[in-house]
């Protein structure tokens, strides 16, 4: 998975950093960062909650083609 | 006319632009609803209006409802322009606030000047100072089995908070939420005028004070500033200021009175957040999503065509936060108040370049609030005896909120 930043729409309501803080992250003048290229799998919830907070809309998110093969093993 | 701007009763006759379906009396500072209840105000008062309507008050205005109706005029500045922010225009204040009156690019000289001083990393060092005035406030009442919240608390610690960020002397509180009151709600242009001339006088001298002894707040982070284009100079600077006077002293006062009358009037919803304390941010953005404060203003800065209607260079639209967070299409249970809502894009800080610049500030001092009071008093009520009073206008909220609960916890 992919999430992907309007630059032009954030405006640093800050809501995804809150609901998604391993993956939002900020600058110093409080607009969005993202921390990961693609996101992992753990943390693909925050990734969905963080962009559906967003009041811009500015983050979308994609599904990252092809994806690497492997399943998180369950213990 | 001889009226003041706030008791203004004229109706404009709308003009031939306006198709005739859509003119609706709506007095966003004075129906009366206001006095009671500006949530209802707002829901009930407008339940039945068009989505875009005009109201023939304040000179004539559209008023808009729906949540992309709002969005698109808060963040479309080239089509929708903030000076002057308020309807009417403010007394006593002709040059425009900076940042929240000047567009991009203007704007971004002052917006990124102040932007780091109130950015999240930021308001995160500052949050154990809030939560050690919060829990002193607290503890001074907490044992009298009742206060009147708004002015023991809510006209304190976000005002305190404010003049400790800026570096003025929290002694000053009292008398700058009085002239802050004479500015906005004074009851004569006269008083108006004279409280705009005292803000500018108090600004020169607070930054004359900050050039003589300079420390690391804000005020001297402004003069210390050397943005794009050269430092502030002393007009930039008091307009600076000026904004800053404006949005400091009744904001989060006011959403923090909305949101207490909220839960003093819903014991069930106190019981949700002492079984749970973990969902008092969550609680706080619904109530800051259900009780939003704030009804901006924008002026058209040319014709324009927007959702088949015609608006006309310089008319007045207002963008009312509180509709936008009920429209079905984006809340589809917006009437309901859902402290667990995992989705919740509200509009109260508004969108766009001009979102507010204290929002982190401001859910800040919610959140450690509700949590110090939940820690400290039980179930509260608001006083058999008390006649609640609210208030509508650009920025709603309470004039008082006499609480009660059974002692200490």
């Amino acid at each position: 998975m992919k999430v992907v930043l309007d630059r032009r729409l954030c405006s640093g309501h800050a809501r995804c950093m809150e609901m998604g803080p391993d993956v939002y992250g900020s600058d110093d003048l409080g607009y969005c960062v993202l921390k990961h290229a693609e996101v992992p799998p753990a943390l693909e919830a925050q990734a969905r909650l963080g962009a559906a907070n967003c009041p811009e809309g500015a983050l979308s998110i994609e599904a990252v083609a092809a994806p690497a093969a492997v399943s998180p093993a369950k213990p | 006319m001889t009226t003041t701007t706030s008791f203004d009763t004229g109706l404009a006759a709308a003009p031939p632009h306006v198709p005739a379906e859509l003119v609706r009396d709506f007095d966003y500072r004075n129906e009366p609803l206001f006095l009671i209840d500006p949530h209802r105000a707002f829901v009930e008062g407008m339940a039945d209006a068009p989505d875009i309507f005009w109201s023939p008050r304040y000179g004539g205005h559209w008023v808009l409802k729906r949540y992309e109706d709002i969005r698109e005029a808060a963040r479309e500045y080239e089509n929708f322009q903030h000076f002057p922010a308020s309807l009417p225009a403010l007394v006593g204040r002709p040059r425009p606030m900076l940042p929240i009156e000047v567009e991009p690019p203007l704007h971004q000289r002052y917006r990124f000047a102040l932007a780091p001083l109130f950015a999240p990393p930021t308001i995160k060092a500052l949050e154990p100072q809030i939560r050690a005035m919060a829990e002193g406030l607290i503890d001074g009442f907490a044992g009298d089995g009742g206060t009147e919240f708004v002015a023991s608390y809510c006209a304190q610690l976000p005002v305190r908070m404010f003049l400790r960020l800026i570096g003025v002397p929290e002694e000053q509180t009292n008398w700058l939420r009085d002239l802050h009151g004479r500015m906005f709600a004074g009851d004569t242009v006269e008083i108006k005028q004279a409280a705009g001339l005292e803000v500018n006088a108090w600004l020169e001298a607070t930054l004359a004070e900050k050039r003589r002894a300079p420390d690391d707040k804000v005020l001297s982070a402004l003069i210390r500033a050397e943005p794009e284009g050269g430092p502030f100079d002393e007009q930039e600077l008091i307009d600076l200021g000026f904004q800053l006077f404006t949005a400091g002293l009744d904001t989060v006062t006011n959403s923090l009175s909305m949101t207490w009358r909220y839960l003093a009037e819903h014991p069930e919803k106190q019981a949700e957040i002492r079984g749970d304390p973990a969902i008092v941010p969550g609680a706080v953005d619904e109530l800051l999503r259900y009780s939003a404060i704030v009804t901006m203003t924008r002026r058209l800065t040319q014709d324009l065509d927007f959702r088949g209607l015609q608006l006309r260079k310089g008319e007045a639209v207002l963008l009312p936060t509180l509709m936008a967070n009920q429209d079905p299409d984006v809340f589809p249970d917006g009437a309901d108040v859902d402290f667990t809502r995992k989705v919740n894009n509200h509009l109260t800080f508004g969108a766009g370049a001009h979102r507010c610049l204290g929002s982190h500030l401001a859910r800040a001092e919610m959140i450690i609030t509700m949590q110090a009071w939940f820690e400290r008093i039980g179930p509260f009520r608001i006083a058999e005896d008390a006649a609640l009073v609210s208030h509508g206008g650009p920025i709603q909220g309470l004039v008082s909120l006499p609480l009660r609960w059974e002692g200490a916890r």
